[in-house]
């Protein structure tokens, strides 16, 4: 794992980059498939979902429309918080959808049993700490990118391994994937 | 369950699985290598998915656009057929990952039995089993169900005692009437591509 020099970005920078990478982020991954399978296959019930810089919320959106979630959290600091507010507000009525739109940084997480990460990781320096303050048990669904640069990533994952190194001794590894340059997987917090 | 990412495929053999994986919906392989990009190439044509599986990370020159790739066991622990089970065989190879896990030395442990995972509610048009030296028949008696009628299975290190991988899978589908061979190479491991011609 390359470990970059640059500092996170905030909440102004990520403001700025949607205005011009809007469509990249409307676009859905195929990992996002993968993640729901392995939801289904699992066939765990999870009663608080914890979304983590959910972003405009259409993996949320993909989770919640097809599995019988009840109460899921987004948190997303940016201003696509906003419009994930209208995308979810057509599932309020069968899933408690609350959407915050600040930092998951220091945040309680011990009513939550499952923390969805989805190309989180990468931007943070805290995130090992994050993870460390889950409940023992608590399923993970993770996607990270491999080899991608980028001037809002704090660390470069070189392949699955580097992701294995960095996490297993907190992370129990039940599912590891990999569609083209994104590596997706389920875990449970040791 | 696959140990390997070389593959002693001729480009003939690699052709020809190109050939038959043409036109599939859905393609699995066991033992991510070379093959992976002529599989992948199939899928991609005929706008089908495939799932290759290995218990290693896969280089990123092994990435090919599409493709799902999974790391782990193919099999889970009861897959597996252990030393003293009747259809044990000894594989010349040494020190192979699964040599531990046939002889009971380690457990196979998450992630694991991927393929039921990967097939989960559908059936499998082409299967390609080129995985580690002791599970290739706990892969077949897996994705014999799976394969779905008219579908494919290639079978890659079929010649005991070069390999103990896949000779006795080739010989169960030469012995029966629901499987046809319509492929099998004379190299040294040999290459055997049959279709499943009715449910078993």
């Amino acid at each position: 794992m390359i470990e970059t020099l640059i500092n996170e970005q905030n909440a102004a920078h990520y403001n700025q980059h949607w205005k011009t990478n809007y469509s990249r982020y409307t676009k859905e991954h195929q990992y996002v498939s993968l993640i729901l399978k392995i939801m289904t296959y699992t066939k765990i019930k999870f009663n608080h979902v914890l979304d983590i810089g959910a972003g405009f919320g259409f993996p949320a959106l993909k989770l919640i429309s097809s599995l019988p979630l009840k109460n899921y959290t987004a948190y997303e600091f940016s201003n696509a918080a906003d419009f994930m507010k209208q995308l979810l507000l057509p599932f309020t009525n069968s899933c408690e959808i609350t959407i915050i739109k600040d930092t998951f940084k220091g945040i309680n997480t011990s009513k939550y049993d499952c923390v969805i990460a989805l190309e989180i990781f990468e931007h943070i320096n805290w995130d090992l700490e994050f993870i460390e303050l889950l409940n023992p048990g608590t399923n993970l669904f993770i996607s990270l990118p491999i080899n991608q640069k980028s001037i809002r990533h704090t660390k470069i994952f070189c392949n699955q391994t580097d992701i294995q190194d960095r996490y297993s001794s907190i992370i129990d590894f039940r599912f590891i994937g990999q569609i083209e340059k994104w590596s997706c997987i389920y875990g449970i917090k040791k | 369950m696959s140990c390997i990412l070389r593959q002693s495929l001729t480009n003939l053999e690699l052709d020809a699985l190109y050939r038959y994986a043409k036109n599939s919906n859905f393609i699995l392989e066991v033992g991510t290598g070379i093959s992976t990009q002529f599989l992948g190439k199939a899928a991609m044509e005929s706008g089908g998915e495939m799932v290759t599986i290995n218990i290693t990370d896969t280089p990123l020159d092994l990435h090919f656009k599409g493709i799902t790739y999974l790391m782990g066991y193919s099999i889970c622990q009861d897959d597996m057929i252990l030393r003293g089970h009747p259809q044990f065989t000894l594989s010349r190879y040494k020190n192979t990952p699964d040599e531990s896990v046939a002889f009971g030395k380690i457990k196979i442990r998450p992630p694991c039995d991927l393929i039921r995972f990967a097939c989960e509610n559908r059936k499998l048009d082409f299967y390609f089993g080129d995985s580690g030296e002791y599970c290739g028949l706990a892969e077949w008696n897996i994705v014999k169900d799976l394969l779905a009628v008219d579908g494919w299975i290639a079978l890659h290190d079929i010649y005991y005692p070069k390999s103990s991988k896949n000779f006795q899978v080739y010989d169960a589908i030469r012995k029966s009437d629901n499987w046809q061979i319509y492929l099998k190479t004379n190299t040294k491991a040999g290459l055997v591509i049959a279709k499943k011609i009715k449910e078993l």
